[in-house]
């Protein structure tokens, strides 16, 4: 088997090759032999098969923010046969300066030339002959989209595993005291399986993976001091420091072949969407309207899908019920079927349409190119709470599933940026909380549902701010960081990848409906049954008496009910579950639910609760990623704390205030 | 002058980046370092829009004022 690793810049449709080439084989999990995480699957070419391994979006080897460090992690802990680059035909220069970097890490490189339809249509010439000629290694011209020069493209990656490349790249320091130290590090950098000419670069580049790698051997200290005199009297000798004299002499050599290689065509007047979009006072307008398009078009487009598993379900249940009863099966287990696992996962799953669609529509916002220009508009009121324009959209993408978005934070470039808006995902109101609401304001609200919905979103949305405000003050203090980013060409988003990433999410959606909520609509059941003889969820049921001694903390807020206190406890399993739990603690399906809310809820009580369901804990898998992420208990356990007391002071404040001013 | 005073559209050359290594390495990495001609595509409030190599890059105004143009 042939190890090929996928690496690129950002954009240049690595995720559509990478689909194409792995063709549904992919999956994401840990790389076999060491533990990096990566997108995987694998592709076959004749008899050899092709282990792929699908890595961020990057700009270089030199990680500037935490998810460029999983690139540079990933290439230097395993061996890679090949490493496969895919290019943007339409600016090859700067997709070309991380070509260098990479060939100065590994002999294996293969470079992808891709979107070379649009090239065409922009009549944009390259000699991919030249090219190869010039620096020594393959490039081949594919189009992921219009899947063209695939086969040619594998066929070259088996023909590079088996023998390495000589490749011509100059070196840009020539210096011989650089060259005696890289002599110094080489036993290092061997005992590392890495280039000692790249790490002796890297280490008077100061960069901080190569640095970090320095510091945790035991000469550490030494190679450091070193590397650093070694890059001072360069800088000195150069009258330049070393960044920028790497950078022109890299830029002069791609300069050299791109003009011998890549002809360029007029520029073409194109319409520029931008002006209206990035326009100072149309920007804004604009990016509400597109939000909450995406949320009407979810809910218009999924109800009637809704209702059909709805209706799937009640009828399911009683039919199962009558079915049962007819054959002789003992009362006890039908009722853990209706009322345990229908009742609960059944709930659930009547929201996987309304997922799929926000999932959908996110997703295409991002590969439209649409979400870098959100940065871009934001980043003016961002700034101003201390946060980064970059910092929306992992805030954006929480509508969706906090764990992904709390991962995505990874693009933040600045460690504080990074922590504070991780924090704030949270508030953001996800999908799962999503079944929680539809449930209260279809039994409580005739009108206007959907400016309550609105406004829920929009209370998550001004906590997150005085959050972020909070945190800059007293704890992060520090300048967020500028905005530094590549804003894409608008181009029509790539079905193929939405779909697969709203598939991965709704999958792991109806997985949890399977597997987490499945379990805990039966441990529900049983809580509510036992012990033997009381009466189906009565107050003296084990899950009544758990409720009950919670419910007095909840008095206030308006639902010290024991049901609506099992219900939010078992919430921090996963947000579905407050639904599923409270229909098997009352004992009904979902069209049971509306009288029996109505007694135990005011409309007053119910938008406390909404608001309480929207604050409080995620669920435990945002816990988890949190932990995870930040790598600190402190700033978990702090920020969990937190969340509660928000939770129930906000909700104190709703139903108190609403209960003075008479409603 | 610095980078967040030239006019919309203009195009000018970069002779000087103040910063630590790594924002001018990311900067370099993106096309712009010392010698490289740049065109300003949007320059009114909030971040620049910038045409470095054919690509659209958003640089936030504070780190435009530390990069020197003529």
């Amino acid at each position: 088997m042939i190890r090929c690793a996928l690496v690129g810049n950002p954009n240049v449709g690595k995720s559509t090759l990478f689909n194409l080439l792995t063709k549904g084989t992919e999956h994401i999990g840990n790389w076999p032999g060491k533990t990096v995480e990566c997108k995987q699957g694998h592709a076959t070419f004749g008899k050899e098969k092709i282990a792929i391994c699908d890595l961020p979006g990057s700009y270089s080897l030199s990680p500037f923010s935490d998810e460029e460090k999983v690139v540079v992690e990933a290439l230097s802990k395993n061996n890679f046969d090949v490493i496969l680059q895919v290019a943007d035909a339409c600016n090859l220069e700067r997709n070309l300066y991380f070509t260098i970097e990479l060939l100065k890490f590994s002999k294996n490189v293969i470079v992808a030339i891709n979107k070379s339809d649009c090239a065409k249509k922009s009549k944009l010439i390259i000699d991919e002959k030249k090219l190869q000629e010039e620096f020594g290694i393959p490039f081949v011209k594919i189009s992921a989209k219009n899947q063209t020069g695939i086969n040619e493209l594998l066929k070259q990656i088996i023909q590079s595993s088996k023998k390495p490349l000589s490749f011509k790249i100059p070196d840009e320091i020539k210096n011989r005291e650089f060259i005696q130290f890289e002599k110094e590090i080489r036993p290092f950098a061997r005992s590392l399986n890495i280039p000692s000419k790249w790490l002796a670069l890297k280490l008077i580049e100061k960069d901080s993976f190569a640095i970090g790698l320095a510091e945790n051997s035991k000469k550490g200290k030494q190679i450091t001091a070193k590397a650093s005199l070694v890059g001072q009297n360069i800088e000195s000798s150069l009258k330049s420091d070393i960044g920028s004299h790497i950078a022109k002499k890299r830029y002069c050599f791609l300069k050299k072949i791109s003009e011998k290689s890549i002809k360029y065509a007029e520029n073409r007047k194109e319409f520029n969407a931008d002006k209206f979009i990035l326009n100072p006072f149309a920007g804004i307008p604009i990016f509400i309207l597109i939000l909450w398009l995406t949320f009407q078009l979810t809910f218009i487009l999924s109800a009637p899908f809704s209702d059909l598993i709805d209706e799937f379900f009640i009828n399911l249940g009683e039919f199962l019920g009558a079915y049962l009863q007819n054959i002789g099966v003992s009362g006890w287990a039908i009722s853990l079927l209706q009322n345990g696992i229908i009742a609960g996962v059944g709930g659930i799953l009547i929201f996987t349409p309304t997922i799929i669609i926000l999932f959908i529509l996110l997703y295409t916002l991002e590969d439209s190119g649409y979400m870098a220009r959100v940065a871009v508009i934001l980043d003016g009121i961002a700034r101003k709470t201390g946060l980064s324009g970059k910092s929306f959209i992992p805030l954006i993408l929480g509508f969706g599933c906090n764990v992904p978005a709390i991962m995505s934070a990874r693009i933040l470039d600045k460690k504080e940026d990074r922590l504070t808006t991780m924090i704030l995902i949270p508030f953001m109101s996800c999908a799962a909380r999503l079944p929680v609401y539809l449930i209260f304001i279809g039994v409580f609200f005739s009108q206007n549902q959907g400016l309550i919905l609105l406004l829920l979103y929009l209370l998550g949305i001004i906590l997150a701010i005085i959050t972020s405000f909070l945190l800059r003050k007293f704890i992060f203090k520090s300048e967020s960081g500028e905005l530094l980013i590549e804003l894409p060409k608008y181009h029509f988003p790539s079905w193929k990848v939405v779909l697969m990433q709203a598939k991965h999410q709704t999958f792991a959606f109806i997985y949890r409906a399977g597997t987490i909520i499945l379990v805990a609509s039966i441990f529900m059941w049983f809580l509510s049954s036992l012990p033997y003889g009381v009466e189906y969820g009565s107050k003296e049921s084990i899950s009544g008496i758990i409720g009950g001694a919670i419910a007095p903390v909840l008095e206030p807020l308006g639902f010290g009910t024991w049901q609506a206190s099992v219900s939010l406890i078992f919430g921090f399993v996963a947000k579905e579950v407050v639904v599923s739990s409270m229909l098997t603690s009352y004992g009904v399906g979902e069209e049971g639910l509306t009288s029996v809310l109505k007694e135990d809820f005011t409309t007053l009580s119910a938008i406390s609760f909404m608001v309480f369901v929207l604050l409080y804990v995620p669920c435990i898998a945002v816990i988890g990623t949190l932990k995870r992420e930040t790598n600190s208990w402190k700033i978990t356990l702090g920020a969990t704390i937190y969340y509660i007391a928000v939770a129930w002071i906000i909700s104190f404040l709703v139903f108190q205030i609403g209960l003075f001013l008479g409603y | 002058m610095n980078l967040s005073e030239v006019k919309k559209g203009s195009i000018v050359q970069i002779i000087r980046i103040e910063g630590g290594l790594g924002i001018i390495k990311r900067l370099a990495e993106l096309g712009m370092y010392k010698g490289t001609r740049i065109q300003v595509e949007k320059n009114s409030t909030g971040p620049l829009i910038l045409n470095v190599l054919n690509c659209k890059i958003a640089v936030g105004r504070g780190q435009a004022r530390k990069i020197e143009v003529i």
